[in-house]
């Protein structure tokens, strides 16, 4: 049994269900990130961890013990919320330090407690400031101290870096994964930024409409997503939705919903995939290569509809067969040469595509 | 320019309507002459008198004390249900809600002889007992308006970030919710005992024989004749809530100003 | 969670015995022919009915009220506008200049009018220095107008404050665009301005009319003889009179011409909106 165990908890509001048999089961030490847009259940789902919503079926343990009968004070578990939610009448040290009273600490182990606490944080010297006269970025840092001040069963975050600029978010990113690894804390956090999920996690959920689409490392959930909306939540994908005909050996013919026709690599075995099986490939922007040899075994003619500049990458707006895709450059000397109108060639490897039912 | 001019006359006029009798009543309780009369010459005569008057004095003291009840009574009552209301979704809110609204669209008039008709149907004579009920029902939705919109403008998470660090609920409401809440608290008190001491009509319909309140004192000089200590004894009274008033002000406005990030 | 009902309980308590079941009370005793007892009748409302008296002072009440609305409305509105768009720095101080009035007591203020209205008081002896009367009397006090003149003061901040709080919202960036769209100062306010703040009138009409019809001290005291209205009926019935039962069918008709009133303001309100 792994150390969080969710089974199947489901739960309605007024007839609408917004959780539906949600299993999640986490080794200790694990960071995950529930993923998804706003109203997928993902906040549901931790509050339930933390017992501010109770569940209408399914259970919760940590490390083997079930916490559904618990009340949320009993659950021993860290909470980082969206809005910090600290304290304001208190000063950073006090803040600190509620948890370790309700645990009747005596003054000199609290006082210790407190002073390490703050340290991990660097937030050493501001033990008497109030919340108010701190930084968002310093505010965030005293909530993730007064969490894990307690030593909890479990870090729950709720889109915590969400209120910070993009610099300060960034750094807070590796300070946050640093402490969390040093600690070796079981995390679970929440968020709708797909970036943020891939940059911190060790397994993320994506979730919709209170399900979970597909749980997995970001690697997998990225390079082998289960589903369309995963592969476009997570990243960017072009879908080319088709029948799969003349299967053969390193490629075959896809033909798409509107009559045209393309070669795309193939290496699955004929068995899985017979003549006509409909299908979706999704495949990423920056997998796809450019050329102007059109002379491929595989791949489309397309022509360059329109081109974005952000820097580090070029964006090109291709249409190919009646479809519009998107192709991804890095900005390398060498691959910048094309012009808006011209005609390309578009390849992929077939280790870069995956074929979904839906 | 001409603009700002017109504005800030206009403003002044508006300020003048709205203090000119005040001030002049204020200003009247130091002339010397009995009937309010001008030319106007300076003396403290109807303070000395009203020092006097064992029969203010013991009337002030009586509103003194029913505001100061219903100030701690209502203090009490909305604070204990507004707790319940922001730890609730039940149906019931909105009807409560409409409920506490009620005794202010309702005018006291009516709410007085209501109560007075209360009394009788119970067949008990009137006693201070109702006459601080009925003190307490005006002046209730005040204290709770002013508590909730502290409560309003609270970060409610800071209760579920008392539970998950291990405070159960009473141990949160101690130290979290009662000490943001205080100075809420502490101005719908104030704000009450305004009401209350102010408040003449309930007193007048509810007030057991021989005895009196200040405004009763007052409304019954001035329907029965001519007493320039009423002046003096106006003077006093609004000075007295005006204060009140302004700390009430300070205490809101600070509060916000403290907490609101 | 219901477990915490108990906190609630005790002001719904004193609020349901003391506030909702003393109106049942009202209701029942104006059915009542005699007191607490004699039987169950419609007269006291018939007598109400009746007599042309009675028709002509509710007529009366609702005029004078609707008096007083409509001058608070004029005062009320030019001065939340001024406070919001033209004096930026001293507005705080200004609101509460504004809102201390309104906590003081309404008896006191009410009598404050005395020195000034009365007969050889402040306001004559002005206005005759400045020639705008001759040497009789102002013949302003024990009026209905003096009356009007004290319910105004009591209660227009009400409206200043509504109206200023409806005007704040209105987004500065709106004027603009109507003024980039070549709408002159009177067209965008007519057309922006003040459809916006209807809210704030509407609410601010219900807080002065409401009170207004409910009034019985200002008459009382300022009105003398023209200062009958229903508040000083029902307050004769119950002090002068004892004719309990009349009094309470008064009552539970100025409730219901109140609630009537209340329901079509808010009406108008929602269509607004």
């Amino acid at each position: 049994m792994a150390y969080l165990e969710i089974n199947r908890l489901t739960k309605s509001f007024h007839g609408n269900r917004v959780l539906d048999r949600i299993d999640i089961s986490l080794e200790k030490g694990t960071f995950l990130s529930l993923l998804g847009p706003s109203g997928c259940g993902k906040t549901t789902t931790m509050r339930m961890v933390a017992g501010f919503e109770s569940q209408d079926e399914g259970t919760i343990s940590i490390g083997g013990q079930s916490i559904d009968s618990l009340p949320p004070y009993k659950r021993n578990i860290g909470m980082v919320f969206q809005s910090y939610a600290l304290f304001p009448h208190m000063s950073v040290a006090q803040n600190v330090a509620y948890g370790l009273e309700q645990q009747r600490l005596s003054r000199g182990d609290i006082r210790k407690e407190v002073a390490n606490a703050l340290e991990m944080v660097q937030l050493t010297g501001y033990e008497q400031r109030k919340p108010k006269q701190l930084s968002g970025g310093q505010q965030q840092r005293v909530a993730l101290a007064r969490a894990l001040v307690t030593k909890p069963s479990l870090l729950l975050l709720d889109e915590s870096l969400s209120a910070l600029d993009k610099n300060l978010r960034s750094a807070m990113q590796i300070e946050l994964r640093m402490i969390q690894k040093e600690i070796g804390i079981t995390t679970i956090f929440v968020t709708h930024d797909q970036e943020e999920a891939m940059t911190l996690s060790d397994c993320i959920a994506v979730m919709r409409a209170g399900r979970i689409e597909q749980i997995g490392s970001p690697h997998e959930v990225y390079e082998r997503p289960a589903n369309t909306f995963v592969a476009g939540f997570v990243g960017q994908s072009n879908f080319l939705k088709g029948a799969l005909e003349e299967v053969g050996e390193g490629r075959a013919r896809l033909v798409l919903g509107n009559g045209n026709s393309l070669f795309v690599p193939f290496t699955a075995t004929g068995s899985a995939y017979p003549q006509g099986t409909e299908t979706i490939l999704s495949v990423r922007p920056e997998k796809i290569r450019l050329t102007r040899d059109t002379s491929a075994q595989t791949g489309m003619k397309g022509t360059i509809k329109f081109i974005t500049y952000v820097g580090s990458t070029f964006t090109y707006l291709v249409e190919a067969l009646g479809q519009e895709l998107k192709v991804q450059r890095q900005n390398d000397s060498n691959d910048h040469s094309f012009r808006q109108g011209e005609d390309v060639w578009l390849a992929w490897n077939a280790e870069h595509q995956t074929l979904l039912a839906e | 320019m001409l603009k700002k001019g017109i504005g800030w006359t206009y403003a002044a006029l508006v300020m003048l309507f709205l203090y000119a009798p005040i001030l002049v009543l204020m200003a009247m309780s130091f002339n010397a002459s009995k009937y309010n009369a001008l030319p106007f010459e300076f003396s403290m005569r109807w303070y000395r008198e009203l020092a006097g008057n064992d029969k203010l004095i013991d009337a002030t003291l009586t509103s003194v004390y029913i505001a100061a009840g219903t100030a701690v009574i209502c203090v009490v009552l909305a604070t204990m249900l507004m707790l319940w209301a922001v730890r609730t979704n039940s149906k019931l809110k909105r009807w409560i809600d409409s409920l506490v609204i009620l005794p202010l669209t309702i005018p006291w008039l009516i709410l007085g002889l209501s109560l007075l008709l209360l009394v009788s149907a119970a067949g008990i004579d009137k006693n201070f007992m109702v006459l601080l009920i009925g003190h307490v029902v005006v002046s209730l939705p005040y204290a709770v308006l002013v508590i909730k919109a502290r409560l309003q403008s609270m970060d409610l998470t800071i209760n579920e970030a008392s539970a998950s660090l291990g405070a159960n609920e009473w141990t949160t409401v101690r130290r979290i919710t009662l000490p943001l809440l205080f100075p809420a608290m502490l101005a719908g008190g104030f704000l009450a005992f305004v009401i209350s001491f102010d408040n003449f009509i309930l007193s007048y319909f509810l007030i057991p024989g021989g005895s009196s309140t200040l405004p009763i004192e007052i409304y019954s000089s001035i329907k029965f004749g001519f007493t320039p200590e009423i002046n003096a004894v106006s003077t006093v009274m609004l000075t007295a809530t005006t204060l009140l008033i302004v700390l009430i002000a300070t205490i809101m406005r600070s509060s916000l100003k403290f907490f609101l990030k | 969670m219901d477990r915490k009902i108990w906190l609630m309980s005790p002001a719904v308590f004193l609020l349901l015995c003391f506030c909702v079941v003393p109106l049942f009370i009202m209701v029942y005793y104006s059915f009542l022919s005699d007191g607490t007892g004699g039987h169950w009748t419609v007269q006291n409302y018939m007598d109400f009915f009746q007599k042309d008296i009675y028709l002509k002072l509710t007529w009366k009440t609702v005029k004078m009220s609707f008096y007083v609305t409509v001058i608070s409305l004029l005062i009320s509105y030019p001065m939340a506008y001024v406070m919001v768009s033209i004096i930026q720095g001293g507005k705080n101080m200004l609101l509460m200049a504004i809102i201390i009035p309104f906590w003081t007591s309404q008896l006191v203020r009410a009598y404050s009018w005395q020195n000034l209205l009365r007969d050889g008081g402040l306001l004559e002896i002005g206005l005759r220095k400045l020639h705008l009367i001759g040497s009789g009397p102002l013949g302003l006090m024990f009026t209905s107008t003096a009356v009007i003149i004290a319910m105004v003061h009591i209660f227009f901040p009400y409206m200043v404050i509504t109206i200023y709080m409806s005007l704040e919202k209105v987004d500065g960036a709106l004027v603009e665009a109507s003024k980039s769209l070549k709408a002159g100062p009177l067209t965008t306010f007519r057309r922006i301005v003040l459809p916006l703040s209807k809210p704030g009138i509407i609410s601010g009409c219900i807080l002065v009319f409401v009170p207004s019809l409910g009034v019985f001290v200002e008459p009382r005291i300022l009105g003398g003889t023209q200062g009958t209205v229903i508040g000083t009926v029902i307050e004769d019935q119950f002090f002068e009179i004892y004719g309990w039962n009349f009094g309470a069918a008064v009552s539970f008709i100025l409730l219901a011409i109140i609630l009537l009133s209340m329901a079509v303001l808010s009406r108008f309100a929602k269509e607004e909106a």
